[in-house]
């Protein structure tokens, strides 16, 4: 199945030298990293628009921009695998935020709309978050970085190294839940539910399922960690082999 | 094929915890037992942080063959070790490395953890290649384990390339190992046949095309079955080549993968019964967790069926120790006890059928054949039928029947099946 392919320009991770990449990249999640654009166009906005109605659209509109620039790169099935996830994410925090706000009004005193407006940043900055951050990730190649480092000397040469290690554990992050996913299906067929439950009779469906979720997220969060802990140090090895191969080779070395 | 003729120093291991602790004693490289649980992988890895740094410069193949491949795909990782001898290596220079250990250069692109068990070990062969002219040696788990016997030619190729470079190679693995000379060849108690019913009607899987980080294209895999009945005896075995796609149409039966058309099923007339499988790197299905905790994840929300699977994985492992030679030293956190415990929950179930993939990774010889021997009998007294997906030749003397997997074209799979 051939799917539709955008223009090789258009996308991120062919971009040449890593510094322009790296530009670029950072200039598209610069709304994430600071309040400044948001504000211009929430101004921009409240001009011909009531004001909070542009401090409500501002958000999804970044959001949408994000999405916009990283499909090229993603394609259409990747891009929706990870909103998938990051929608699970979203509505679990915000959700979650909610019922806080709601259980312990003394702790989160201020006004309901500003609340109600952090909590909706909140949802579209994951939305946007979780796309562009795998993108930045996995727009840069380590096996280049590596050999590109294999032929240098220098201070650079062990900083290098560890940005290449750090950048490949990120990378494994990515690869980490399919894996898990494929697991879970094999568990839990429905996904959402447990397979085996037949004691749920007997317990409230108010208390069932929530009990339930919290189980499975604290299983997720240890497997992931551990699954992404578990190749470091064959990784490190690695790293560890190209620096003294590179030590070796070096004339100077006393 | 003569493996003593290689100059290979052979350490053969009654377990994988004690081929774990040689591999990491003998290279330095931290590798987890995660059937020990949590907090022990936590412990145990606080301490590698802490470790004082040693030389590195030996080519690895680890205990689990997918650990040793640290980039996302071969062309990274091959490009990679060959960059370290400064050969400015490109594509052309890692297809060729692949095609001499017998995979196709369509793999490049592949992400590695698509890759099935013995594309893994190729890979990792082809990559020690690569390291072998900056490494001072090689220290192999397992290297023939995951291989159809046409393919254990590529271990002994690796081995001559480091014989020529005057490189040591040490070969770490379990009792009753191709390249374990010591081991009896003792044969594995049968059981009775138990009559089975497979609904294989063309299934037809579409892998979808990567666009991301690396374009891989699209592909298909079509199964026909060619035999008059559908009726198979368990155990049944399913067996094929490398590459061929054994594990995909376990994932299919199990009904893990989508079907784009046709369907892989079991027939039995209640509906509810499943179809389970042991995955072929089963250590992944505990979660990260310990035998004892994943069963009371798996089953927080039925008691009864808790208790089932509890007594059933102690009965798997008394059973399995019942039977040891070398007496009652049980271990409940090890691999054997991860897998038994896999085993129990699924068998608590009552599936139709249990499918086990390579059940003999990463256990000697003598387990894998009590482990599997006491699984058929306890899944037979329920009604279940058992699948064993493998290369080795001793389970032909076991099973029942053999699903013969062959590829007909490059998308096209035939499975036939002949009553043993």
């Amino acid at each position: 199945m051939r799917a539709f392919e955008f223009p090789a320009f258009l996308k991120l991770q062919n971009l040449r030298p890593w510094w322009l990449k790296m530009a670029v990249l950072v200039l598209i999640g610069y709304p994430l990293f600071s309040n400044r654009p948001a504000a211009f166009i929430a101004s921009a906005m409240g001009q011909c628009l009531p004001e909070t109605l542009g401090a409500l659209l501002v958000w999804p509109l970044i959001t949408f921009f994000i999405w916009a620039c990283c499909l090229p790169s993603l394609g259409t099935a990747k891009l929706l695998d990870y909103l998938a996830a990051a929608y699970a994410m979203a509505v679990t925090t915000t959700l979650s935020g909610a019922a806080l706000r709601g259980l312990l009004p003394a702790i989160f005193l201020s006004d309901p709309v500003a609340d109600n407006l952090r909590l909706m940043r909140v949802y579209f900055n994951i939305l946007a978050v979780f796309p562009y951050s795998l993108t930045f990730v996995n727009s840069f190649s380590v096996s280049d970085l590596m050999a590109r480092l294999t032929k240098t000397r220098g201070k650079f040469r062990g900083a290098g190294l560890h940005l290449a290690l750090a950048l490949r554990i990120c990378q494994h992050v990515g690869e980490v839940i399919p894996k898990l996913l494929l697991v879970w299906r094999e568990e839990n067929p429905e996904l959402l539910l447990p397979r085996c439950r037949d004691d749920w009779q007997g317990i409230s469906p108010l208390a069932r399922w929530p009990m339930w979720v919290v189980l499975s997220i604290s299983q997720w969060i240890f497997a992931c960690i551990i699954l992404t802990f578990e190749p470091i140090p064959v990784m490190v090895n690695e790293i560890e082999q190209i620096d003294e191969s590179g030590d070796s080779d070096d004339p100077d070395k006393v | 094929m003569n493996y003593a003729e290689k100059k290979i120093n052979v350490f053969a291991f009654d377990t994988y915890e004690g081929l774990v602790d040689h591999f990491v004693q003998s290279t330095g490289i931290f590798f987890p037992k995660m059937a020990a649980g949590r907090s022990e992988f936590f412990r145990a890895f606080s301490q590698w942080l802490n470790r004082s740094t040693q030389s590195r410069s030996r080519a690895v193949i680890t205990p689990d063959p997918a650990q040793g491949l640290a980039l996302p795909n071969a062309l990274q990782i091959l490009t990679s070790a060959l960059n370290q001898s400064r050969k400015n290596a490109g594509t052309a220079e890692a297809s060729e490395l692949l095609e001499k250990y017998g995979l196709t250069p369509k793999i490049l692109t592949q992400p590695v953890n698509t890759l099935s068990g013995g594309e893994l070990l190729l890979l990792n062969f082809a990559k020690a290649e690569a390291q072998c002219s900056h490494v001072k040696g090689l220290a192999a788990c397992n290297p023939v384990f995951w291989l159809s016997p046409a393919r254990h030619k590529f271990w002994l190729n690796l081995c001559d390339s480091y014989e020529a470079a005057d490189k040591n190679v040490e070969a770490l693995v379990l009792r009753g190992d191709h390249l374990d000379s010591s081991s009896r060849s003792d044969k594995f108690s049968s059981v009775d046949a138990l009559s089975v019913n497979l609904l294989i009607d063309s299934p037809l899987v579409n892998f979808l095309e990567i666009q991301f980080p690396v374009f891989h294209a699209a592909s298909k895999l079509l199964y026909s079955w060619v035999s008059e009945t559908d009726e198979v005896f368990s155990p049944f075995l399913i067996t094929g080549d490398n590459g061929v796609g054994k594990s995909i149409f376990a994932r299919l039966l199990a009904g893990i993968l989508p079907i784009s058309s046709g369907r892989a099923a079991i027939m039995n007339p209640d509906d509810k019964r499943t179809v389970r499988l042991l995955f072929q790197e089963a250590i992944t299905q505990l979660f990260a967790m310990s035998p004892f905790e994943y069963l009371g994840k798996a089953f927080s929300a039925s008691i009864a069926l808790f208790n089932e699977a509890t007594g059933l994985f102690r009965e798997l492992m008394q059973s399995i120790y019942s039977d040891k030679l070398s007496g009652d030293t049980r271990n409940w956190n090890s691999l054997l006890a991860g897998k038994a415990c896999l085993i129990a929950a699924r068998l608590a179930e009552k599936p139709a059928l249990i499918l086990l993939d390579e059940p003999g990774w990463g256990l000697s010889r003598h387990d894998a054949g009590m482990l599997v021997f006491h699984t058929c009998r306890l899944a037979h007294q329920r009604e279940t039928g058992v699948g064993i997906i493998s290369h080795q030749p001793e389970w032909h003397d076991f099973a029942r029947s053999n699903l013969k997997l062959k590829k007909i074209a490059p998308e096209q799979v035939e499975i036939s099946h002949a009553r043993l």
